[in-house]
């Protein structure tokens, strides 16, 4: 009989857990509260000591840790051992490169229910509901899993990340596994960084600047770049832009794009269609300015402002250099 | 065919074209009616990725569709740029299928008709966005899992790809037999030729059902299910800084966002 546990899947980067294993990682405290389960996070690494510090503050009551180095067709075998050994009812797993073939994989593997790329996940008496955008997430799905162990996936910046709690800990369990031969079919021959794609990487930025169908053209674009450098934050667009060749596709914000959860978003010249509202909703603060009264962005922004962005973001550049001195 | 060559596979999806259904907000009804349909835009690029490894190294694709009848127009199309042959998985006991019961369907259809030393498929498909088939077939088949890739290299043994992760590229190999999803930057999809509009209509596409498949009862259920659709709630009105003196609309703007601690 499988007990209410929920598990979350740590992946590392240079021994420091991905913000979104983070972000789950509370989730899974909030969601296990509500019932008799705990709240675990997986580590399949050689070092794990850094990222398993941060799971037990982030809200794991406790955490397994397996001393092995991670890629996806080993550990999507580890978590089927441990699955077996250990009967969790949900497995949380971030939508990341490596992320999604783990989920896939293991879901392979434990022949389970997988809901990938939610926004929301909810327990009731009756079952585990998943929540996730369709039809260009002009109409969410619900999706019911009854039998565990059951998988969910969850891009970065679905979830808002809290202060974690310093200091607290939990219980630690190390488990050996074996990997056998034959299961490592594939592999990572190396990673090449590209600036492009490095001035693309907006999951994680705290200040978003964000161009819509308002800003005209590729050269409109300079001013949305200039205020975010003076900021320190990154640029985004919404997919008008992106289709209109303005700006590349890595920078498209919304539901077929990035979901981003900055601390502050600014929109120009966006509508606030809702694909790429639903990209930015978890965000702090919401500002929008347009030229359209009846922009559906307003409905959504904590700060709004009819005007022409033209204007608008040259004087908010000039203004913030002169506070930042 | 040669002594040698290759056996290839391409999976197809018809997928409804997104931007034509309506959607009643009141009712969260969906109206699918006179929606048109297409092949997964992602699919061209996998029909594409499969025919330059055949062409390299001698070899015949096949194409692969799990769906209606009028998914055969889908398969016609992946002949009339250069697929040989095309099989149509259909019964009423797939209908329904989550991602786990597909795959299972996907899977025993390429052990009925396989081995295949190449398994091409779109990264992913434009209605479901879950990109899990690569992954869960791959590893259902024991086959080498190379996914999103953007570029492709044929090695000696296998295929070798690029793909964007993050901040840069990851470059990831594999041996045949591997299955490889390809997104739509990979490659520019040839256009149909004059043979392959002919080979097209007389294709006759060979339909497998459960019957010829004898999947178990079994492996064909679908632990997840969709319960209903549903608007996403509505966010609540902000407060609108007036527009018509820039000057002052920044001035306010920023005292407000300094107040949050905004940056």
């Amino acid at each position: 009989m499988s007990n209410q546990n929920i598990w979350v899947f740590f992946e590392l980067s240079d021994g420091r857990p991905k913000r979104v294993c983070l972000e789950m990682m509370q989730k899974a405290k909030a969601l296990a509260e509500g019932s008799s389960g705990k709240a675990a996070a997986v580590i399949i690494d050689p070092e794990p000591e850094e990222a398993s510090k941060a799971a037990f503050e982030n809200g794991a009551d406790q955490v397994l840790v397996v001393r092995q180095k991670f890629f996806f067709e080993s550990a999507a075998y580890i978590l089927e051992k441990l699955a077996a050994k250990y009967e969790p009812k949900i497995v949380m797993i971030g939508a990341t490169t490596e992320g999604r073939d783990l989920a896939a994989s293991a879901s392979a593997r434990l022949h389970c229910g997988i809901a990938s790329e939610c926004t929301d996940v909810v327990i009731t008496g009756s079952g585990v509901f998943w929540i996730r955008p369709s039809y260009d997430g002009r109409l969410n799905t619900n999706i019911g899993i009854e039998e565990a162990p059951m998988i969910g996936t969850f891009k970065p910046g679905i979830f808002k990340l809290e202060e974690p709690a310093a200091g607290r800990s939990g219980e630690l369990y190390e488990e050996t596994v074996e990997v056998p031969a034959g299961v490592l079919l594939t592999q990572l021959l190396g990673f090449t960084p590209d600036d492009e794609l490095t001035k693309a990487n907006i999951e994680d930025a705290e200040i978003i600047v964000a161009g819509g169908r308002g800003v005209g053209s590729k050269e409109g674009f300079g001013q949305l770049y200039e205020l975010a450098a003076v900021l320190g934050g990154s640029v985004g667009a919404s997919r008008a832009a992106v289709d209109e060749g303005w700006i590349g596709k890595d920078y498209q914000i919304g539901i077929t794009g990035k979901t981003v959860a900055p601390r502050l978003y600014i929109g120009f010249g966006i509508s606030g269609a809702l694909p790429h509202v639903n990209g930015i909703k978890e965000s702090d603060i919401i500002v929008a300015v347009n030229t359209d009264p009846n922009a559906p962005i307003f409905g959504v922004a904590n700060y709004g402002i009819v005007a022409d962005l033209n204007v608008i973001c040259p004087a908010l550049t000039k203004k913030v250099r002169e506070m930042k001195g | 065919m040669k002594e040698g060559a290759m056996k290839i596979l391409v999976l197809l999806k018809e997928v409804p074209v997104v931007s034509e259904i309506r959607i009643n907000r009141q009712y969260f009804t969906i109206d699918r009616s006179g929606v048109g349909k297409m092949m997964n835009p992602a699919d061209r690029h996998a029909i594409e990725a499969a025919l330059v490894l055949a062409n390299a190294r001698g070899g015949e694709v096949t194409a692969m569709t799990m769906g209606p009848e009028s998914s055969e127009s889908i398969l016609r199309e992946a002949v009339s740029l250069g697929v040989k042959a095309a099989y149509r998985l259909t019964d009423k006991v797939f209908a329904g299928a989550d991602t786990l019961a597909t795959a299972a369907v996907l899977k025993a259809a390429i052990d009925a008709t396989g081995p295949y030393d190449a398994v091409f498929c779109g990264a992913s498909s434009i209605d479901g966005v879950t990109g899990q088939i690569p992954a869960k077939l791959g590893t259902m088949l024991g086959y080498g899992i190379l996914t999103n890739a953007c570029k492709i290299e044929i090695t000696e043994a296998g295929l070798t790809i690029d793909r964007k992760a993050g901040t840069g590229y990851e470059k990831l190999t594999a041996s045949f037999p591997l299955v490889c999803s390809v997104t739509e930057d990979a490659n520019t999809p040839r256009k149909p030729s004059i043979k392959g509009r002919t080979m097209s209509k007389r294709l006759v596409v060979e339909v497998l059902d459960n019957e010829k498949l004898q999947i178990p009862a079994e492996s064909l259920k679908s632990p997840s299910k969709v319960i209903g659709l549903f608007p996403p709630p509505a966010l609540e009105k902000g407060q609108m800084i007036p527009g018509e003196d820039p000057e002052a609309a920044v001035a306010e703007l920023v005292e407000l966002l300094q107040g949050q601690a905004a940056f």
